[in-house]
């Protein structure tokens, strides 16, 4: 198995917080479980509905090889085994913001930008910032539970 | 040596200098080959001797040779033959000075009228220019009506003055050809009637003959008094008395078939002059009557003046047979087609092409499609070379009609000069190239042209171009180049011109080329940008949810040069693969750029990192992380993607960028569809409710103000009348209508509104269009006013009288897509026709602007010195700009301590040593412990952020001082440090490796590095300091060695690396000498001119600041205009004066230029005749109290008895603080003691001013007759002092 950056499952607490503003892609707020963090992801609700109340299981890998050798960053086809294959949604991007966090009890701020559909993940320096480093690919993998 | 003249051993002759005269009747002898005698041309078929053709005239046909000079055609240049003029005729070009001079000298003796001792006749003497020193002689002789006789008669005295003839002078006039005499009947009493001419002989016509006789009598010295110079121009010789006949080469004969001959106007002309001198000859022969003569004579010299010059006002015009009036020598010349604007001055060139234009979005913008036919016909000599023989070859075999497809040749050169015409080719052995020779080959695909579009304002309407072959006749041009051409599609025409050399190929291709002019110094930005359809496509591609499904994202990579088959990863894998629209430009934008700006419809209040609107636009390493591309970041504005990627990576990089976003997006658009229709412009019906009473409560608002203004309620504004400031409320609230019914409108229309997707990416359209197409066209303005009353008291026979409502006035409340009222409709259009009035008179306007801007400066040149000089060589600046920049590599920077308070300033630049605690984050433990410990050190960065404040100061007190933060500077630091950051991988998190003295030291060495005057000398030293100071603040504060460690977290690498990147930049960011700046400035502001749309421009509402700006006030600056529109004096008051109204208004009366009659109630002229005491009852009081205690000893004998009684007015007196004394005081200080001035208290009842004239000489009791004139100028003084001499109590200068 991949070793994976992240993962947690998530709730929905809002959709759209600021109005909607683009037809097909929404503004999710989500609230982790488990190590409490804070999410705002954009996401394509026409192909992914995503609601207000649902859970869903949220992944961060650098990689989708399941041997975990680096990603090319170029798009393969065929139907290769893949960590996507138990998710549902993926998609994939580039962490170019960690805000600093430097003092106690300040939350660390993390942007990522799956090429203009943002996420902003909120959370403890711990958790959210050791793992990663600026300007690292990333994907996301959801799934709903 | 120019092959065109045969060869001659003669050395080439400098001219010395160019002597202007007149041709002499003998010089024209002199010159003449032959006298010509008959005005046929040919006898028998051959030339006729004394003909028009004499052969000695010269030859205009190829088998015979010149009788005169035996060359042949082409060498020989004709020689001019005369002919002998019956009688003297008037030369019609020189009539109007003849005349001047005949008016100025003696009609009988030919001496000059005017006396030698005459004071006019002496400045006239000193004029040096010859035709003004005439124009004031004649001044001085126009009053003389006799030629003055000072000699006295019988008298001994030697001679003295002129010694004239006493001859009665007549007046001379001019009737069409004719000069008229006209003797004046003298009234003197004692002479005898008798004594005077002939009743008819009073007005007599003068023959050219008499005024040749009276003009040969004139002396040489009294020639040069009228301006001419004897030896190259003696008055007689302005009256023809022998014709000078042009050779042939002239006048040529076309050939119409074998054998007849057309010949020229001019030969036509000569005949009938011919013809009609010997009629005239022989008429005088035969003794004809006198009037019979005279006939003959005018008729000759009618075709003599018609010679010159045909198209005399008021005369008929000579006509050939067909009806066709005869082109005179004056036609030739004038003119713009004439010898002197069209051909001497003219320049046209070979190798050039012209037409239609027509765009082309799939080629580069430094690409241009030309037509075959074009291609096939300019050519380029290319050199025959081992490297490029087969190719020529090939193209030589090809010749000038290649097969389709394929391009030829037109000429072989060969080594000698020999041309070899490919057209005419007979062996094949003339197809034989050598190394060496030259080809005259048709255009290639890649080679370079300039390209130009007129008017040239620009250099960028000059540039480079690639050629590209196409089918069809218009050059293809990239829309991306149409702004600085400022060309459309609509009919515009271009011009090609192919450059024959390698020297102008280079210079093409290495300055000229549209990549090196994407970026341009007139407002150091670019010039070219995105624009059209495909910057909508980029706006709406690049929107969030903007996805592309495999199948198009695929057939867009094809439109990608670079693409290697490797497929960038989707941003949505799952469900299905998509790619979402900013992963296209992450193809296109070059890996280097660092970018990060905002949408235009970005609003303050979307903050925070991840906008919900996706308004930040954030590129990092060319991928864009978020934002929509719209205008203001593919546009040309300063820090624009465009000018980043010029700036940083190069204008090759910039070039590909633009044509690669063309491809990609235009194909995405294409996929995607766009069309806009009636139904975008349609708002929904509440907001039409909504519009509707914006606009009703607006016009009742009118109705409301016009009530205010009938009943006189309204209250006029400072400086306007009343009518003005009503006129100026009904605007503001009109207009506020159409705004606020505009806004409406806009904010109704959804976010899928195409008309709003135009508008927001910057394409096409802008509020105030969907404000007119769906809610309000607005007021109509003529002047900059309401549409005026054409009729009487109304607009329109439509209105009532005296209807100032919004309806009559011009306000179309109707929406285009309403339509528009009849009423409306010609508002509109009177509206619409003042615009196009104005921009035809704006572009003669600014184009003349523009040429003198360029005339005065177009010498102006950086030299090798660094200085800017002129063509003379004389200093204009000792350094370009004063700190020798070139625009083109400035950007705007932000000076970041300027709006820094002083905690921020602190905790940004001071390190907070003396706190015990102090164990910064960002700096290693080591170099924390060095601060700390080591006393040198802290001394360093004391005296780091002292220095940082003391620029801080010097910022906000001399350089930076309008409160704006951001300037014009070289070198982008912010973007460098970015751009070190990510090339570096600078972590954010982690310290800096750095010791902050090493960053002192460093910035320190390359501050001293940053030359741009080298030399040690105490003027160079200034030089420099001066040209670097302002870059040298910027870079200190941004290089603070706190900011760096801390803000930056440059790592050594990095920093030794920006360091470096900033020296190289700072280098490349000096002017080349050589640079012509003069034409750069000149350009730069001339071009912006004839842009300029509106004559003025109004600020509604804010009547102080109506001032004139636009191109009337450019004019008022370039003609250093002394009578400006709108003068205007802004004073800066000191601190103590500026706190309250009160002094404020001290300054301003002080200032103010106040007259007497501003003060003044009333005026009175009293006959008063005791001055101790007064008729008025006024005034009793006080003049008795004045008396009984004088200021200064008065006679009363010397005062007049008339008496100026003034009253003024109190308010304006206490309003200007102005005292009776000070006024008094004026009064006698203009005066003196010719008046007498008493004055009342200044807390009197009325302030009363008497003045009374003091006469020094006489008493009154003696000159009452002169006393009574007083009153008279009392009067005067009433009027005119009123408005002259205006006390105010300081002097003014």
């Amino acid at each position: 198995m991949v070793e994976t950056l992240l993962e947690d499952i998530f709730r929905v607490e809002r959709v759209d917080p600021d109005g909607k503003k683009f037809d097909r892609v929404s503004r999710i707020e989500a609230v982790s479980e488990q190590l409490d963090m804070h999410m705002q992801l954009d996401v394509n609700t026409e192909i992914y509905p995503l609601h207000v109340g649902e859970k869903f299981m949220m992944v961060l890998a650098s990689t989708l090889n399941l041997d975990g050798t680096p990603d090319s960053g170029y798009y393969t086809q065929g139907g290769r085994k893949s960590l996507a294959d138990k998710f549902e949604y993926v998609m994939h991007g580039k962490l170019y913001r960690i805000s600093d966090a430097s003092g106690p009890n300040v939350k660390v701020e993390m942007c990522v930008s799956f090429a203009g559909l943002l996420m902003l993940l909120k959370g403890d320096p711990t958790t959210v910032a050791q793992k990663f480093e600026l300007d690292q690919r990333l994907f996301i993998l959801i799934r709903k539970v | 040596m120019d092959t065109r003249f045969p060869y001659s051993p003669a050395e080439v002759a400098k001219v010395r200098f160019v002597q202007f005269g007149i041709l002499s009747p003998d010089e024209i002898r002199q010159m003449s080959v032959v006298q010509i005698e008959y005005s046929e041309r040919t006898e028998h078929g051959k030339p006729k001797p004394g003909g028009l053709s004499d052969p000695r005239l010269g030859t205009i046909d190829r088998k015979i040779k010149c009788e005169t000079c035996m060359a042949n055609m082409a060498e020989c240049p004709g020689h001019f033959g005369h002919l002998e003029l019956a009688k003297p005729m008037f030369h019609i070009g020189f009539l109007k000075t003849v005349l001047s001079i005949m008016r100025c000298v003696c009609f009988n003796c030919s001496k000059i009228l005017a006396d030698e001792e005459d004071h006019k006749f002496k400045q006239a003497e000193k004029i040096r220019n010859p035709k003004n020193r005439l124009k004031m002689i004649l001044d001085a002789c126009k009053s003389k009506t006799k030629c003055e006789d000072t000699q006295g008669q019988g008298t001994d005295e030697p001679v003295k003055g002129r010694g004239g003839c006493g001859a009665q002078q007549p007046k001379l006039t001019i009737e069409g050809m004719k000069m008229i005499a006209e003797y004046k009947i003298q009234k003197k009493k004692n002479d005898d009637p008798k004594q005077l001419p002939e009743p008819v002989e009073r007005k007599q016509q003068l023959s050219a003959e008499r005024v040749l006789n009276v003009l040969k009598r004139i002396s040489d010295e009294d020639c040069i008094f009228l301006g001419l110079n004897p030896k190259y121009a003696r008055p007689d010789w302005m009256i023809l008395q022998v014709l000078p006949i042009p050779p042939p080469p002239v006048r040529p004969s076309v050939m119409m078939d074998t054998s007849a001959r057309s010949e020229d106007d001019l030969t036509h002309q000569l005949a009938m002059i011919i013809r009609h001198n010997e009629n005239l000859r022989r008429q005088e022969r035969n003794g004809a009557p006198a009037h019979i003569i005279s006939e003959f004579a005018q008729l000759l010299q009618f075709h003599v003046a018609t010679y010159f010059d045909n198209e005399l006002p008021g005369q008929p015009r000579a006509t050939q047979r067909s009806g066709r009036p005869i082109k005179s020598i004056c036609s030739r010349l004038k003119a713009k087609e004439g010898r002197i604007r069209g051909n001497l001055m003219g320049k046209r060139v070979d190798f050039s092409a012209r037409t239609v234009i027509t765009p082309d979005p799939t080629i580069n913008i430094d690409e241009l499609g030309i037509p075959w036919s074009i291609a096939l016909n300019l050519t380029y000599p290319e050199t025959v070379t081992p490297y490029n023989i087969e190719r020529l070859k090939e193209l030589v075999e090809n010749g000038p009609h290649p097969p389709p497809g394929k391009t030829g040749a037109k000429y072989i050169i060969r080594e000698d000069g020999q041309r070899v015409d490919l057209r005419y080719l007979k062996k094949s052995s003339d197809h034989h190239l050598e190394l060496g020779y030259k080809v005259e080959r048709h255009l290639n695909d890649g080679d370079f042209v300039l390209f130009n579009r007129q008017p040239s304002l620009h250099k960028m309407s000059i540039m480079g171009h690639r050629i590209k072959i196409m089918p069809y006749s218009t050059f293809r041009l990239n829309l991306s180049v149409t702004s600085p051409y400022n060309a459309d599609f609509d009919g515009d025409e271009m011009n090609m011109h192919v450059p024959q050399s390698f020297e102008t190929r280079a210079e093409v291709l290495e300055l000229m080329m549209v990549p090196k002019c994407i970026v341009s110094p007139q407002a150091n930005r670019p010039v070219m940008g995105v624009v059209q359809d495909t910057l909508l496509g980029c706006r709406k591609i690049t929107k969030r949810d903007t996805f592309i499904e495999k199948d198009v994202f695929m057939n867009i990579l094809m439109w990608w040069e670079d693409f290697d088959g490797k497929i960038p990863a989707p941003a949505i894998l799952k469900p299905r693969p998509l790619w979402t629209g900013k992963q296209v430009f992450n193809l296109i934008i070059p890996k280097q750029i660092n970018l990060l700006r905002t949408s235009a419809w970005h609003s303050e209040t979307e903050t925070g990192p991840i906008t919900p609107g996706d308004t930040q636009v954030r590129i990092e390493k060319g991928e864009v992380i978020s934002g929509t591309l719209c205008k203001k970041t593919l546009g040309t504005s300063t820090g624009s993607l465009i000018h980043v990627i010029w700036e940083e990576v190069g204008p090759d990089a910039a070039r590909k960028f633009l044509g690669h976003t063309q491809w990609l997006v235009n194909y995405w658009l294409l996929q995607n569809g766009f069309s806009i229709g009636i139904g975008d412009t349609i708002a929904d019906a509440a907001t039409m409710e909504k519009i509707n009473e914006t606009i009703s409560k607006a016009k009742k608002e009118v109705k409301e103000l016009i009530r205010a203004a009938q009943d006189k309620q309204l209250e006029a504004e400072p400086g306007r009348t009343m009518m003005e400031s009503f006129e100026n409320r009904v605007n503001q609230v009109l207009n506020k209508a159409r705004d606020d019914a505009g806004s409406s409108a806009q904010k109704s229309l959804a976010e899928s509104n195409n008309l709003k997707a135009m508008v927001t990416a910057g394409s096409k359209g802008s509020f105030i269009n969907i404000s007119q197409m769906t809610a309000c066209v607005g007021q109509q303005n003529v002047e900059g006013k309401r549409i005026p009353y054409g009729f009487i008291d109304r607009t329109l026979p439509h209105f009532t009288k005296d209807d100032y409502g919004p309806e009559s006035r011009g306000f179309v409340e109707n929406s285009y897509l309403r339509g528009l009222t009849p009423q409306e409709f010609f508002f509109h259009a009177m509206g619409g026709r003042e615009g196009l009035i104005d921009t035809a008179v704006k572009t003669s306007e600014t184009g003349y602007i523009q040429r003198r801007l360029v005339k005065a400066m177009e010498d102006i040149m950086v030299k090798y010195d660094g200085t800017v000089r002129n063509s003379l060589g004389d200093v204009i600046q000792f350094l370009y700009g004063e700190d020798g920049m070139d625009a083109v590599w400035i950007e705007t920077q932000k000076l970041d301590p300027l709006k820094m308070k002083k905690s921020e300033f602190d905790s940004v630049f001071k390190y907070e040593i003396d706190d015990e605690n102090w164990n910064p984050s960002y700096m290693l433990p080591e170099h924390v412990e060095d601060l700390k410990t080591i006393r040198e050190f802290r001394n360093v960065f004391e005296a780091e952020v002292q220095k940082l404040e003391v620029d801080r100061n010097q910022l906000g007190m001399e350089i930076a001082t309008t409160g704006d933060n951001s300037w014009p500077m070289p070198v982008n630091l912010k973007r460098l440090i970015w751009n070190a950051q990510k090339t570096f991988k600078v972590d954010l998190r982690r310290p800096s490796d750095m010791h902050p003295m090493e960053i002192v030291e460093a910035v320190d060495k390359l501050q001293e590095r940053l030359k741009v005057v080298p030399g040690d000398d105490l003027l160079s030293m200034e030089a420099q300091k001066n040209a670097t100071t302002f870059f040298n603040i910027l870079l200190r504060s941004t290089f603070a060695s706190k900011r760096v460690l801390k803000e930056y977290r440059l790592t050594r690498e990095a920093f030794e690396w920006v360091i470096g990147e900033i020296e190289s930049r700072f280098l490349q960011s000096l002017v080349a000498p050589g640079e012509m700046i003069g034409c750069v400035a000149a350009q730069s502001i001339g071009e912006p001119a004839t842009q300029m749309t509106l004559n003025t421009f109004h600020y509604a509402g804010v009547s102080a600041k109506n001032v004139t700006l636009g191109v009337p006030r450019l004019r008022e600056i370039i003609n250093v205009a002394k009578k400006i529109k709108t003068p205007s004096l802004s004073v800066y008051l000191k601190p103590e004066v500026s706190r309250t109204k009160e002094r404020a208004k001290n300054v301003q009366c002080a200032l103010e230029y106040t007259t007497l009659r501003s003060v003044t109630q009333a005026t009175e002229v009293w006959y008063d005749p005791d001055p101790m005491n007064t008729v008025i009852d006024e005034d009793v009081d006080f003049v008795k109290s004045y008396y009984e205690m004088p200021d200064e000893e008065i006679a009363p004998d010397k005062i007049s008895p008339w008496l100026l009684r003034i009253e003024l007015n109190r308010e304006m007196m206490v309003d200007k603080k102005l005292s009776m004394a000070d006024i008094a005081e004026k009064i006698n200080l203009e005066f003196d003691d010719d008046l007498s001035c008493i004055f009342n208290d200044d807390n009197a009842e009325k302030l009363i001013l008497r003045i009374r004239i003091m006469n020094d000489e006489a008493s009154k009791g003696e000159l009452q007759d002169e006393s009574a004139e007083d009153d008279v100028f009392l009067k005067k003084i009433e009027m005119q002092h009123a408005d002259r001499n205006g006390p105010s109590r300081y002097p003014r200068y």
